[in-house]
């Protein structure tokens, strides 16, 4: 093998090294995050076919305007608390991810907890906002918000609208049960043996996609 | 020699992830939001047409997903192919969407034209709904 002409030239797929500096469980979590956009780009995509298809649509101002105690009035202003809660904890998970290249085991764990109390918000406000809106009689198969032009709305916007929630609640849930774990594993410092906090990388790879995900689903329904 | 990459090994994200960079990305993306929600609150009923609220909101949808992308996940300070693996496929969101759309307003038409019950069903006017702004 003439390795000593192409010394210099990065032979990335001759085996023997991986791929794009990567390990397999870093890059394999990136697949799977594109196909999860994929699956979230899907819902969203047939919700707009949707509401292309029909004259009009309620008026998200109107439905989403109450916050709790404070009574309605407020169009808004609970999702975008919601929306800060999320960047807040995308913001402590990257804080989690610095620590680990530090292998800095207390640091680590402090900012992993605050992501899952971020986590743990974001979804009791999400259970709130759904228990509200059941309350005001809506759920799938029942709208009671008419549409933009005051005619009377179907069921595509509730039906969407606890849909896509509730599969991206699923995925916060899901990632702060992951994101427990791995708490877990950091205080009984499993990564200092392993020598490395990559596990923390990956499940930021995870809960960062859950952040962006509800970016794009609060454009689609509450801002659009 | 073969050089097994180990996590751990990859130096790229240690020395450019600083606690200023992550925090600097933070308030953008709050500014983004702030504006963006004070747009929908109160300018967004101003604007002539429904396209112009549409291009603003999905361009800094956009804006905020590329920081979260780029800085956050770390996108951005990796092997430039890497880079190409996750971007290039989701270019075909573009013809999703599209494709899409248009498929949508083309069921709007076809319902408006061969079906008039459809058409007199979504005049209905509706009642006082609950809890809803006056």
């Amino acid at each position: 093998m003439a390795t000593a002409a192409i010394a210099t030239e990065q032979k990335w797929w001759s085996g023997g090294k991986s791929p794009y500096n990567l390990s397999y469980g870093k890059l394999m979590m990136w697949f799977f995050l594109m196909s999860d956009a994929f699956t979230f780009g899907a819902l969203l995509i047939s919700l707009w076919t949707t509401r292309f298809s029909l004259p009009s649509w309620p008026d998200p101002n109107q439905v989403f305007s109450s916050f709790p105690i404070l009574g309605n009035g407020l169009p808004l202003v609970f999702v975008s608390l919601m929306t800060f809660i999320l960047i807040m904890s995308s913001v402590t998970m990257v804080m989690a991810v610095n620590a680990g290249h530090h292998m800095d085991k207390n640091a680590a764990a402090k900012w992993m907890f605050l992501t899952i109390i971020g986590g743990l918000c974001f979804l009791g406000c999400q259970a709130w906002e759904w228990t509200h809106l059941f309350h005001e009689g809506a759920w799938w198969g029942r709208n009671p918000f008419p549409n933009r032009d005051g005619t009377v709305a179907g069921t595509g916007f509730t039906n969407y609208f606890f849909t896509v929630t509730g599969f991206h609640g699923f995925h916060v849930f899901s990632g702060v049960v992951i994101n427990c774990v791995i708490l877990a594993n950091i205080l009984k410092g499993t990564y200092d043996k392993r020598g490395h906090y990559e596990m923390i990388e990956k499940v930021g790879l995870y809960w960062h996609f859950v952040d962006l995900v509800w970016v794009f689903v609060f454009t689609c329904y509450y801002l659009l | 020699m073969s050089e097994v990459n180990t996590p751990g090994n990859n130096h790229a994200s240690e020395s450019t992830m600083t606690t200023a960079r992550i925090w600097r990305v933070f308030w953008i993306l709050l500014a983004i939001t702030v504006v963006e929600v004070f747009w929908g609150m109160k300018i967004s009923h101003h604007i002539p047409y429904k396209w112009i609220n549409a291009v603003f909101f999905l361009s800094m949808t956009f804006v905020k997903a590329g920081y979260i992308v780029a800085e956050f996940m770390h996108l951005r300070y990796e092997v430039t192919n890497m880079i190409r693996s996750v971007l290039i496929p989701l270019v075909l969101f573009i013809w999703f969407v599209v494709a899409f759309c248009m498929d949508g307003d083309s069921w709007l038409n076809l319902r408006s034209r061969y079906s008039p019950r459809d058409v007199e069903k979504a005049k209905v006017e509706a009642p006082e709904a609950p809890g809803t702004l006056k």
